[in-house]
Order: structure tokens, then C-alpha cells, then sequence
């Protein structure tokens, strides 16, 4: 029920007494008027009466006057004087009757005086009589002031009685008007009380309602109870102090197959369990009942049908206010399966030891004091020790203490009481006869069932080679010459290799702090960006990319990047330092440039020079021509003519004239054999020997010559240049040896060291002075006299510059006298196949 | 002087003209001679127009040309020949002081038919126009419409 239903509750029951109350108050008005309405009424009649009375009396009064008056016997005087005492108290009456009505009280104050004459008329009619006898006294009867009195009193009496009646109608009318009114009222309060009472009813009766829904509410919920306690999935019962059972619930019943009837209250626990249980049970049972609680006690009990129920109990005792042992609760568990559940643990444990033995990592069990309890057979191996030496040890003293590190064993010890474990710690450890050994431990609490303690387990991994594997390439990341860096997809480089500094000043530090866009060049940075993206998103390695980054000390220096990405944006990058040899070839090319204009300039220096060649080869031996063609016709058509000196000179002229040709011939082909193009073809020098000497016929006359030409090679050379070398040697050694009457002439050939040919010319002609050697090939230089031997001094010249050409070397060693012998080498030339082509075609 | 003449000679120096016609003379070739000064008169004369528009008709049985010339040189004037139909069988032989290999080569290439370097040996020169007036004025069957010296 709600408070907010009592103070309704409340407050109608209070408007119902106040209206009740309210009702009593009208009801004792009403009454109270109707009392005082009847006094009125008996007032009123009483005035009557009184009224009528002192009328009566007067009346009496009157008429004993008027019988004494008449008979002046004085026993007519009787009534008159004791009606003239009563009229009196009569008056009174009124007078006491109208004391609270004033107007009445007025009317009786004109009545009184009225009555006192009336009174006095009759005293002197009494008194005539008795003074005057009959006559005066009849003589003031006839004058009637008696009877005009008694008229007005009578007047008087009756205006009283109707004031006295019109005041008791008005109030009367009044009364019954408030009469009406309480009535009313009454009958609205109790209406209203009625609806009240009605209300507060039926609040009550919700209320009592709601009781009643909660009070069945409760009722299930205890049967709800009742039901959990019955159908649990474990048993409850309870014993009393005697170990008798005083409550069990169904699952219990039904695990054991007993009814309730036969349970409850005629068997003790004890008759329901094995003998080696009972045993426990009689010696546990007393301490429980003291104690007041017991936990997962194993018993076994025995069903009806004498089949066995292992169960695990738990229980806490009742006990009453003074402290006495009332009953037991009691939980029982069954724990068939748990047993079974520990058949299946052993297996389990011996799997899981099959499993930690051949594990290849090492592992360790410990207790909680880091004692080893078991370590696998790869612990054994790595650490080349024995179970002897290693069980029921503590941790910090196997392998000579190298395990007591700091910080491992307070983190081992920390995991049992906080629950926790850990991953990944690394120690490095001097480990006797294994040297130095980097390893990897994790750390896990292990619950050992039954006797609720718990145990460590402590794997380990030998990373020991993959930290130095690590340790070397982390090495080659530092000692790295180029640049090694890692840049991630933030615009970061997430690692640099210290070469960073020696490329581009900054520290490692310094470089990855800030985007690496921002340290390229900015005319770079677009491309940069571009490649990078393109390269992410294509997943293409880039061999060569050059940009410009900025060194700490203001300068760009150019790297050349070879990168490749990887899945996440992250790109594996190296760079070299390119600035030097990019300036390198900047000046290669500058230089390249520069020379290409110098051949180009030579070029053009050689193509003027040919020019001139050509016009000198027309223009010049145009003139000599007619010099010499105009001799002749003169010698032919007037020799006769002239003298001798005439016919000398014009001889003279003649053969200046040739000689001058011939110098011009001899320049410029000079001249052509510096600028021809170089053709190397397949050339037989001995047969080119032999095609010279043959052509020198001429000059040979009747000379007898003794030629001696040795085997000469198949070179590669330009034939119509060789020829010409040729030309010059044989026709020299001819021309040198005029004056020999025995001339020979050796021709040979060697090979040198490096594959290459010596070709030599020697005669024993006039020979010349070696301190002049060096003169023999220039140009016009000639160690003998055109007196002596002719020739233009050009021929050894050209010899020479056509040997050079061919990348051979051409010298001469001779004696004044003696003979002159003339080499020349050519490089030894693989037979080029194009060539060979052009040469089989040429012949 | 006869109407047709069977050597063309094309040389602008008047010496060599002289020195040319007198070997000519010595072989009795001279008569059959028509000398022009350059390659524009030879070009005139082979096509018969300006001054040799009145010559008689038929093409010589030789023609002697000098490389360099005015106006049209010796090159100009055989490439005109050898591209006309009614004059390319006439033999070419050009006569040059020349020994530049590349006029030589230019001249083969045009279609010459032989080249001879003016030799500043008067002798070695009278023998080579002997021999070329010999073999392509004398000895040479000349082709229909030449005429054959007497």
C-alpha cells in the first residue's frame, strides 16, 4: 500500500468526523430551538392566561364592586379585594413573563396604568358608596370612566395577546426555517460522510487487495523456492544435531531413491553412507557442528538399491539465538563425473608430458619458492646438464648461478601471488661449457590440481644466433657507405643509416624528425612525390632516381635512390652520394663539348685546308704546265735558233719547272695522307713488295740489284697508303745506293712480344749520320745535297705520318758509308670481317 | 675547215688550248678540233643553239672536257650529257690537272668515260690525248650519227 493512499485515506476519515461533528453541532441547535420553541409557546400561553387572568380579575373585581355598590352589603366586597391582591401579582407575572421582550414589556407599561385607573374608578365607586350610599356611587358607575378603563385594559390584553402570538408565529417560523436548514444540512453531511466513508472503503479494500497480491506473490515465491531447493542440480538436506535428517530436497531423494516419508526424520546421514565415509563423517561432524561451515568434504554415500554415489559436500551449520547448534544446510555435489574428469587429467597430464618432452624448446617447471621441480629433455640437451643436477634445485643456483639475473627472478616471483605472466624477456647469460647465449623467456602460473598449489612454467628459446645474425646486419645498416634508410607511408623515413651524416651532415636524429619532403629539394619535390607514389602503387622497384637533398650546411648534394617497396607503404631504399661525379660529368660533358667544337673547328680547318689543297693542285700546277709545255715547243721549234747558254737555260727552265711539280705532287698528297679516311684492309706485303720494285724498274736502269725479300705477312692496313711507304723505302734504298756497283737490297720482316710486325729495309747505300736521325722524317728536311742525291725531303715525312696513322712507330739507325736500314711496325689487327668482305671483293 | 668536226674541247686557259692543240696537231687531230671557253658554249654547241645554231647537225666523236671552267664546269656539263637521251653515248674523257680523288670519283660516278690527270710533263700529257684521240676519234667505231675524222 502506498503512503500516498494512507494520507487519502487519512484525510477522508478526518472530513468525515469534522462533517460528523459538524452534523452533531446542527442536530444540538435544532434541539436546543425546539426546546425553546415550546417555552415560547408555553410563554406565550402563559401571558394568555395571565392576560385573561388579570381580566378574570377585574371582571370579579367589577362585579363585586358593582353587587356592593347596589346592595352596599359589604359580602360583595369579598372577591373585590381578593381579586385587588391578585391582579397585582398577576401584573407581575406578565411583568416577569415579558422581562426579555420589550415590546411586550412597552405594551404591559401601558397596560399597567390602564389597570391602576380601572382600579382607582372601582375604589371610588367602593368608596362612594360607602360615603354617599347608593346615588353618588351609581352616579359614577353612570359616568362609565370604570367602563371606558375596562375597555381600553380589554384592548389592551387582546393587542397584547396577538403581539404575544405574532412574535411567537415569527419565530416559530423562524424554528422551522432552521429546522429546514439543519435538516439540509444534516442530510448533505451525511451524503457527504456516506460518499467518504464509500471512498475510504474501497481505498482500504485496494489496499487490502494489493496485501493479498502480495502476500501471493510471496507464497510463489517461497513455492519457487521450495521448488529450486527441490529440483536443484545438486542435493540439499539438513541434519540435526544428531545427524538426523530433518529436511532433504527431491534431487537428493531421487539420487538416493528413498521417498521423503522414508528420509525425513527416521534416518540419520550416517546410515547412508559406506563405512570408510561414516568413519569420516563421525569424526568430521562434531567439529562442523562447533566450526559452523565445512567445504568439499568427499563422501560416499550408498543409494537404495546399494549402488554407490560419490558427492562432494559442503555445509554450514544453523545455530538458535543462544548460540546452540540447530541444523545443518547441506550441499551435496555429485561427483562421478568430476572423478571421471580427473581419470581424463591424468591422461591429459601424461599427454601434456609426451607434448613438454619432445618439445624442442626448453622448459622448466618450477614451484612457487622457483624451485625446479621438471625440465623437458631439450632443456637437458641445450644446457648440457642432468636431471640430477637440475631437480628440486632453486632456479638462481643452476649453471653456477647464471639464471640469478637481475630482475628475472623477482619477475618469476612476482607471477604467482599477482597473477600475471610475461613474454619476450631477454637475458644474456654466461652459461658453463656453452659460452655466451642470448635467451628468450616466457613465464606462465600453472595450476596443479588436487592440492590447489601452483607451479611455474618457464619456456625458453636460444636466440642467440638470431641476435647476432641481427647484431651483423644492424652492423651493415650502420657501416653501410651508401645511405640504407626505411621511409614508411607517413612521409617519414622510420630509419636511416648513420651514412646519413656523412651524405648530408645531419644526425640520424636530426633526419627523422622531420618529413622527408621537406629536406628535397623543392624544384624535386613534385617528381619525388610522384615516384614515390607511383611506385607504392605499383609495387615496381626503382633502380634509379636522382633528387636533391638539403645538407645541414645549406648545400643540395644529388642522390641517386635505388628502392623497393613493400605491402604497407613501407619502402627499402638505399642512396649514394652522386654530386661529385654528376659535377664530374657535367664537366666530362663540358669538356666533351668543348672538344667536339675544336673537331668541329679542325673540321672546318681541314676542309679549308682541302680547298686550298684542291685549288693549289689545279691552280698552281696549271702554270708550272704551260711553263714547261711552252719550253718544249720552244726547244722543239727553236732550238736552232739559240746558243747554248740559250738552249741551257731553257733546260734549266724545263726541269725547274718539273721539279717544282713534282714538290707540289708530293705536298699534297703529304697533305691527302693526313686527312684520308684510314681503311684497313687485308693486305700481302710480299706481294706489294714485289708489285713496287717492279714499278721502280725504271729507275733502276742497268743497275744490277741484289734483292733479298724475306717472308713478309698478311696485314691489315690501308693498301694504297702501304704502297706509298713502300714507294718511298724501296725507291730511297734504290736512289741511295746509285753509286754502289754491288747495291743490296734486304727486305724483312719480324714479329714482336706483342703480335704485331717490324718491317725493315736495309741497303748499303750512302748511309747517313745518326747524330741527324732525328731530322730523316720531318718535312723538307734532307741530310744530302740535290748536287748529291735529288728528292723533295717529303718522302720519309709522309712514311711516317702513314705508320703513325696505322698506330705503328717508323725509325732508322745507319752509319755515313755504311748503309741505311729503315723500320716500321704495325700493331697486330684482328681481321675485321666487314673488311675481309671489301677486300675479297677489291681483288 | 670541214662542217663536222669530230673533237669537242672544252678549255677556258688559252695556253692549255694551245699546248693541247699543238700535241693535237703533232697526231693530225688538230683540224677535226672545235675548241669552246666553257661549259655553257660546249652545252650550246652539243644542243646546237646560240652561235652553233647553224652548225651542221650530228654529235662529235669525242669530247675533251677541263674540270674547272666558268659558268658551267666540266662536271655540269658531263652530268648535262649523260642525262640527255640524244647525247649520252657521246664518250666523255675529262681532261684535268686535277688529282683530287674526289673529282675523280664525282666523275665516274656522272658516267665519264675516262679521266685523265694533265700530266705537267708536256710528253706524258701529248701521250695521253694521243692515245684517248687515237682510240675514241681514230680507232673507235663511232656510234651511228658521229663522225669519223678523215
Amino acid at each position: 500500500m502506498t503512503h500516498n493512499r494512507i494520507r487519502i485515506i487519512k484525510i477522508g476519515v478526518l472530513v468525515a468526523v469534522i462533517v460528523l461533528l459538524s452534523m452533531v453541532v446542527i442536530s444540538y441547535r435544532t434541539l436546543t430551538s425546539f426546546g425553546t420553541a415550546s417555552e415560547r409557546v408555553l410563554l406565550t400561553h402563559e401571558v394568555g392566561d395571565a392576560l385573561e387572568e388579570v381580566l378574570a380579575q377585574l371582571r370579579d373585581m367589577e362585579t363585586g364592586s358593582r353587587g356592593f355598590i347596589i346592595t352596599g352589603d359589604e359580602q360583595f366586597l369579598e372577591p373585590y379585594e381578593r381579586s385587588l391582591s391578585s391582579v397585582h401579582q398577576s401584573l407581575a407575572r406578565l411583568h416577569a413573563l415579558m422581562d426579555d421582550d420589550p415590546v411586550q414589556s412597552r405594551r404591559l407599561q401601558t397596560l399597567k396604568p390602564l389597570v391602576e385607573t380601572k382600579l382607582a374608578a372601582m375604589q371610588e365607586g367602593v368608596t362612594l358608596r360607602r360615603r354617599g350610599g347608593f346615588a353618588p356611587a351609581a352616579a359614577h358607575v353612570g359616568a362609565a370612566v370604570g367602563k371606558r378603563a375596562m375597555d381600553d385594559i380589554r384592548e389592551a390584553v387582546t393587542s397584547m395577546k396577538e403581539g404575544q402570538k405574532r412574535a411567537l408565529d415569527a419565530w416559530l417560523e423562524t424554528a422551522r426555517r432552521d429546522g429546514r436548514r439543519a435538516a439540509a444540512a444534516l442530510v448533505i453531511g451525511l451524503a457527504m460522510d456516506g460518499l467518504l466513508l464509500v471512498a475510504v472503503i474501497l481505498s482500504i479494500r485496494r489496499d487490502w487487495q494489493a496485501r493479498d497480491e502480495a502476500a501471493g506473490a510471496l507464497r510463489r515465491q517461497a513455492a519457487e523456492i521450495q521448488d529450486l531447493y527441490n529440483r536443484a542440480p545438486c542435493g540439499y538436506h539438513s541434519l540435526d544435531a544428531d545427524g538426523r535428517i530433518i529436511a532433504v530436497n527431491d534431487t537428493e531423494l531421487q539420487w538416493l531413491g528413498y521417498s521423503r516419508e522414508e528420509m525425513v526424520g527416521r534416518m540419520k546421514f550416517a546410515d547412508l553412507l559406506t563405512p570408510a565415509s561414516r568413519e569420516f563423517f563421525a569424526e568430521n561432524f562434531p567439529r562442523f557442528k562447533r566450526q559452523g561451515a565445512t567445504v568439499d568434504l568427499e563422501y560416499e554415500l550408498v543409494c537404495k538399491d546399494g549402488t554407490l554415489l560419490p558427492v562432494v559436500l559442503s555445509a554450514a551449520a544453523v545455530y538458535d539465538e543462544a548460540g546452540r547448534y540447530v541444523s545443518s544446510r547441506s550441499t551435496l555435489f555429485d561427483n562421478t563425473d568430476r572423478k571421471r574428469l580427473e581419470q581424463l587429467g591424468v591422461q591429459a597430464r601424461l599427454h601434456a608430458e609426451s607434448i613438454v618432452e619432445s618439445v624442442r624448446e626448453p622448459l622448466v617447471i618450477l614451484t612457487e619458492n622457483l624451485r625446479v621441480t621438471q625440465a623437458n629433455r631439450a632443456f637437458y640437451l641445450t644446457f648440457q646438464t642432468t636431471p640430477a643436477d637440475t631437480e628440486g634445485r632453486p632456479l638462481g643456483e643452476l649453471a653456477g648461478g647464471a639464471w640469478n639475473q637481475p630482475g628475472l627472478l623477482e619477475k618469476l616471483a612476482t607471477i604467482v601471488p599477482q597473477a600475471t605472466q610475461f613474454d619476450d624477456h631477454e637475458m644474456t647469460a654466461e652459461l658453463p661449457g656453452l659460452g655466451r647465449k642470448t635467451l628468450r623467456l616466457n613465464a606462465r602460473k600453472l595450476y596443479r590440481p588436487g592440492n590447489h598449489t601452483s607451479m611455474l612454467l618457464l619456456a625458453m628459446e636460444d636466440i642467440t644466433r638470431r641476435r647476432q645474425a641481427e647484431a651483423e646486419l644492424d652492423r651493415f645498416f650502420t657501416l653501410s657507405l651508401d645511405f640504407l634508410c626505411i621511409a614508411s607511408a607517413d612521409g617519414y623515413f622510420k630509419r636511416a643509416s648513420p651514412a646519413v651524416t656523412d651524405i648530408l651532415g645531419w644526425s640520424v636524429e636530426e633526419f627523422l624528425c622531420r618529413p622527408y619532403l621537406e629536406q628535397v629539394h623543392p624544384e624535386d619535390r613534385e617528381a619525388t612525390r610522384r615516384e614515390v607514389e607511383e611506385q607504392v602503387r605499383a609495387g615496381r622497384k626503382v633502380m634509379s632516381f636522382e633528387n636533391r637533398y638539403r645538407h645541414k650546411d645549406g648545400s643540395w648534394r644529388i642522390l641517386s635512390w635505388r628502392s623497393v617497396p613493400q605491402p604497407g607503404g613501407l619502402m627499402y631504399a638505399t642512396a649514394r652520394d652522386v654530386t661529385e661525379s654528376r659535377q664530374m660529368e657535367r664537366r666530362i660533358s663540358q669538356l666533351n663539348l668543348e672538344l667536339n667544337q675544336q673537331a668541329a673547328q679542325l673540321k672546318a680547318a681541314n676542309k679549308e685546308l682541302e680547298a686550298f689543297s684542291y685549288s693549289v693542285s689545279h691552280d698552281l700546277r696549271a702554270p708550272l704546265r704551260h711553263i714547261d709545255g711552252f719550253a718544249q715547243l720552244l726547244q722543239k721549234n727553236a732550238a736552232a735558233r739559240l746558243d747554248d747558254t740559250g738552249r741551257r737555260h731553257l733546260a734549266t727552265i724545263s726541269s725547274s719547272a718539273k721539279n717544282l711539280g713534282l714538290l707540289i705532287d708530293e705536298l699534297l698528297q703529304f697533305s691527302r695522307m693526313g686527312r684520308a679516311e684510314l681503311r684497313h684492309l687485308r693486305l700481302d706485303m710480299r706481294a706489294m713488295v714485289e708489285e713496287v720494285r717492279q714499278s721502280l724498274q725504271g729507275d733502276m736502269q742497268e743497275r744490277s740489284i741484289d734483292w733479298q725479300i724475306g717472308e713478309l705477312p698478311v696485314v691489315q692496313a690501308d693498301p694504297a697508303m702501304l704502297r706509298q711507304v713502300w714507294i718511298n723505302l724501296l725507291g730511297n734504298a734504290v736512289k741511295y745506293t746509285r753509286n754502289r756497283a754491288d747495291t743490296r737490297i734486304v727486305i724483312s720482316c719480324r714479329t714482336d712480344a706483342d703480335g704485331g710486325h717490324v718491317f725493315s729495309v736495309r741497303d748499303n747505300g750512302a748511309g747517313f749520320d745518326m747524330r741527324y736521325v732525328d731530322k730523316l722524317f720531318g718535312v723538307f728536311q734532307r741530310l744530302h745535297g740535290p748536287g748529291e742525291f735529288e728528292g723533295t725531303g717529303i718522302g720519309l715525312a709522309n712514311v711516317q705520318r702513314i705508320i703513325v696513322r696505322h698506330g705503328g712507330r717508323a725509325w732508322a739507325e745507319g752509319a755515313v758509308g755504311e748503309g741505311a736500314t729503315f723500320y716500321f711496325s704495325l700493331p697486330h689487327l684482328e681481321p675485321d670481317p666487314a673488311s675481309e668482305a671489301r677486300a675479297s671483293h677489291v681483288s | 675547215m670541214n662542217q663536222i668536226h669530230s673533237i669537242l674541247f672544252a678549255e677556258d686557259n688559252p695556253h692549255d688550248v694551245e699546248l693541247t692543240l699543238a700535241a693535237l696537231t703533232e697526231h693530225n687531230l688538230a683540224n677535226d678540233v672545235v675548241v669552246v671557253a666553257d661549259g655553257a658554249e660546249a652545252l650550246d654547241y652539243l644542243h646546237r643553239r646560240g652561235r652553233y645554231q647553224e652548225r651542221v647537225p650530228g654529235n662529235p666523236a669525242l669530247v675533251l672536257l677541263d674540270l674547272k671552267m666558268p659558268k658551267v664546269d666540266g662536271l655540269g656539263v658531263l652530268r648535262a650529257i649523260k642525262q640527255d637521251a640524244a647525247l649520252r653515248t657521246i664518250p666523255i674523257v675529262m681532261l684535268t690537272s686535277s688529282r683530287e680523288e674526289q673529282d675523280l670519283v664525282r666523275s665516274y660516278e656522272l658516267g665519264v668515260n675516262a679521266y685523265v690527270v694533265k700530266p705537267v710533263d708536256f710528253q706524258g700529257f701529248i701521250e695521253a690525248v694521243k692515245q684517248l684521240g687515237v682510240f675514241w676519234a681514230v680507232l673507235n667505231q663511232p656510234p651511228v650519227g658521229s663522225h669519223r675524222p678523215r
